[in-house]
């Protein structure tokens, strides 16, 4: 028998095979894993250049707004070490926009009102709304920006060292007026001074929003600063107000007289000697210039602006009312001395080159002090902030308006002595269309900002009426329930009330006949540069 | 009758060994190409980190603090402010961080640069 023995065959090229393919593989998953981690590399180093260069759009638009530079049609830049083809863009031209396919921004400074920008972003008013766009080796990288021009936010500001002895209370004011601590909204102190003790506060102050200082602080143990304290900051830009621009020249009305009293100071008056005011100073949409020293024995009553190239002393004060508004511009040192925080008070704006003193007297508004000698000093006082009084315009009229009982809300038009529990004013200008025609009134939506205008005073009563029981509505303590009948319709107006209303409109159109109205406009804002004023709301990638 | 074994022919040796031979070229040729690839890419890598973080970090300082000119930082990190074209240099400025190395390529330099402006955040 033959036994057949197959003899086992060898596996060498298979084995080869498996051999060289797994080989292959390692290799080429090695060369794959370097070149993925290289090309990974590359894009994440291209991402950042392309951010890198959206920032630099962005920041360069900011840089051209703030040199005065109106928003250019197309900013592009481009950074060294980049490539050849990479770009940084900003445009505020849909058409442009879309031919370079990339956002548009919005330039909202200049209104009122909120829009919407790019990817439905709600752009609010005096605000400027950014999309910066960086494009690199196919990479593409968006920032968005929104800068916003507030309000100058501090309520003491100095050049110089800010002092208080005794207690002194720093915040802004709710609509209620509660102006006990806990109540108080933040309000902002600042000091340039570089000294040691550059603001001192006394025992048991009390700051409700920022305390920021060029040099240090001495803080009594007692005292309480709510928000940040910044030491050692850099130097804040303060308004730079020209006091002799306020001069109104020979047009307006001169005043020979040095002593004043009991007058009621409408349209432009001035003096080139001091003048001493006996009572109240009693303003009326008008403007006073003295060049010289102004002394008050009294204090400052109704809405007015009143420039003096020298010193003021106000030894007095008015109790607080939303009828008083004055803005204060001095070339030296102001005294604001009163007889007590609770009966004393001055509203308005105080700007001065010299130092500012206020004395057992509550200040409402905005305080700056700014001169080479300049300080601000409080002595047993209150200061609270109020964005509104920064502005001024002595071409329109502030119309009282107020709730006597809160437990019965009922919005009235309020006569100049009424002292209501909750009041408030809505502004109407008056104008004419033509150097003949009848005088006609503007009247501004507080809420929207938008103006209305109005052929007369009968047709204003209404529209006037209307605004303020919206204005009311929206602005009440949560707690005060103003509802509106559904029946209610402005001619339901008390009717001694629309009277009253309808001759203040007359009123206004005569004196704005005769010339007595001053076409003038302040605004704290205006005297900081644009890179002062600015604030940036948001600032993120897209 | 007798079956020829199945034992490993001359042929097959001869095939082995030049696929062999060129799979060992190969792999040889790849790896050492893709290793500095990688020690490439991480050097560059690093480098890239350096210069953004110099630029972050400086980017956040006040824009007072910034001064015109050149400063080492490290060994092969420099700054460098400069006025950014176009703009006034109390205004906007330019910030290029360099970040320079040597490796078995050659010498290398890599720029990163970004603006800084003048406003408070």
């Amino acid at each position: 028998m033959v036994v057949c023995q197959s003899r086992p065959r060898g596996a060498t090229l298979p084995t080869v095979l498996v051999v060289a393919s797994l080989g292959f593989l390692l290799a080429f998953t090695l060369a794959g894993t370097a070149t993925s981690q290289l090309g990974f590399v590359n894009r994440t180093a291209l991402g950042r250049r392309a951010g890198y260069l959206a920032e630099a759009a962005l920041r360069k638009a900011v840089a051209d707004l703030m040199s005065g530079a109106l928003p250019a049609s197309l900013t592009h830049v481009r950074l060294t070490g980049d490539p050849e083809e990479a770009e940084g863009l900003v445009t505020f031209d849909p058409t442009i926009a879309k031919k370079l396919e990339i956002p548009v921004s919005t330039d909202n400074l200049a209104s009122e009102v909120a829009t919407r920008g790019h990817g439905g972003r709600t752009v609010p008013a005096e605000s400027m709304h950014l999309v910066g766009t960086g494009r690199v080796g196919g990479v593409t990288r968006s920032v968005e920006a929104v800068l916003h021009r507030p309000p100058f936010p501090f309520v003491l500001a100095s050049s110089g060292t800010v002092r208080s002895e005794g207690g002194v209370l720093i915040g802004s004011l709710d609509a209620a007026g509660d102006t006990s601590p806990e109540a108080l909204l933040p309000a902002d102190l600042a000091s340039n001074s570089r000294l040691e003790d550059a603001v001192v506060l006394g025992p048991s102050s009390f700051v409700a929003g920022d305390l920021r200082s060029a040099g240090g602080v001495v803080l009594d143990p007692t005292s309480q600063v709510k928000g940040q304290t910044s030491l050692y900051a850099g130097p804040l830009e303060l308004p730079e107000v020209d006091i002799a621009a306020f001069d109104p020249g020979p047009t307006a009305q001169k005043i020979e007289e040095t002593y004043l009293a009991g007058q009621r100071l409408v349209g432009s008056s001035r003096t080139d000697a001091d003048l001493v005011v006996v009572g109240d100073l009693l303003m009326d949409g008008g403007l006073l210039f003295v060049r010289g020293n102004l002394t008050v024995h009294g204090g400052l009553q109704g809405t007015g602006l009143v420039a003096v190239t020298g010193r003021v002393r106000i030894e007095g004060g008015v109790s607080l009312s939303g009828a008083n508004q004055t803005v204060l511009l001095a070339g030296n040192d102001v005294e604001l001395v009163g007889f007590g925080q609770e009966t004393s008070s001055f509203q308005g704006m105080v700007y001065t080159r010299g130092s500012l003193v206020a004395q057992r007297i509550t200040v409402v508004g905005s305080f700056v002090s700014n001169g080479t000698s300049g300080s601000v000093s409080l002595r047993d006082g209150r200061a609270f902030f109020d964005a509104d009084m920064q502005t001024l315009d002595l071409s329109s009229r502030k119309l009282r308006f107020g709730i006597h009982d809160l437990s019965a809300p009922q919005v009235v038009f309020l006569g100049p002595t009424e002292r209501p529990a909750y009041e408030f004013a809505l502004s109407v200008e008056p104008f004419r269309s033509n150097t003949f025609g009848p005088v006609m009134f503007r009247v501004k939506d507080p809420m929207t900002g938008t103006l209305r205008t109005i052929g007369d005073a009968r047709a204003a009563v209404p529209v006037l009426a209307d605004l303020a029981y919206d204005y009311a509505r929206a602005n009440l303590p949560q707690e005060v329930k103003l509802d509106r009948p559904d029946d209610w319709t402005p001619e339901r107006l008390d009717a001694s009330e629309a009277r009253a209303l309808q001759n203040s409109l007359q009123d206004l159109a005569h004196d704005y006949a005769q010339g007595e109205v001053v076409d003038r406009e302040f605004d704290l804002n205006r005297f900081l540069s644009l890179a002062g004023q600015l604030r940036i709301l948001l600032w993120r990638p897209l | 009758m007798r079956r020829r074994s199945a034992g490993v022919n001359l042929m097959e040796v001869v095939v082995s060994t030049n696929i062999l031979a060129v799979v060992v070229l190969l792999t040889f040729n790849l790896f050492p190409g893709s290793f500095l690839a990688l020690e490439s890419c991480r050097t560059r890598s690093e480098a890239h980190a350096a210069a953004v973080s110099l630029l972050e970090e400086r980017s956040a300082l006040p824009y007072a603090a910034h001064q015109l000119g050149e400063e080492k930082v490290a060994e092969g990190l420099t700054l460098t402010v400069a006025p950014a074209p176009g703009a006034a240099t109390d205004r906007l400025l330019e910030l290029q961080a360099t970040a320079s190395w040597t490796d078995f390529s050659g010498s290398h330099r890599l720029t990163q640069s970004c603006y800084v402006v003048n406003l408070e955040r």
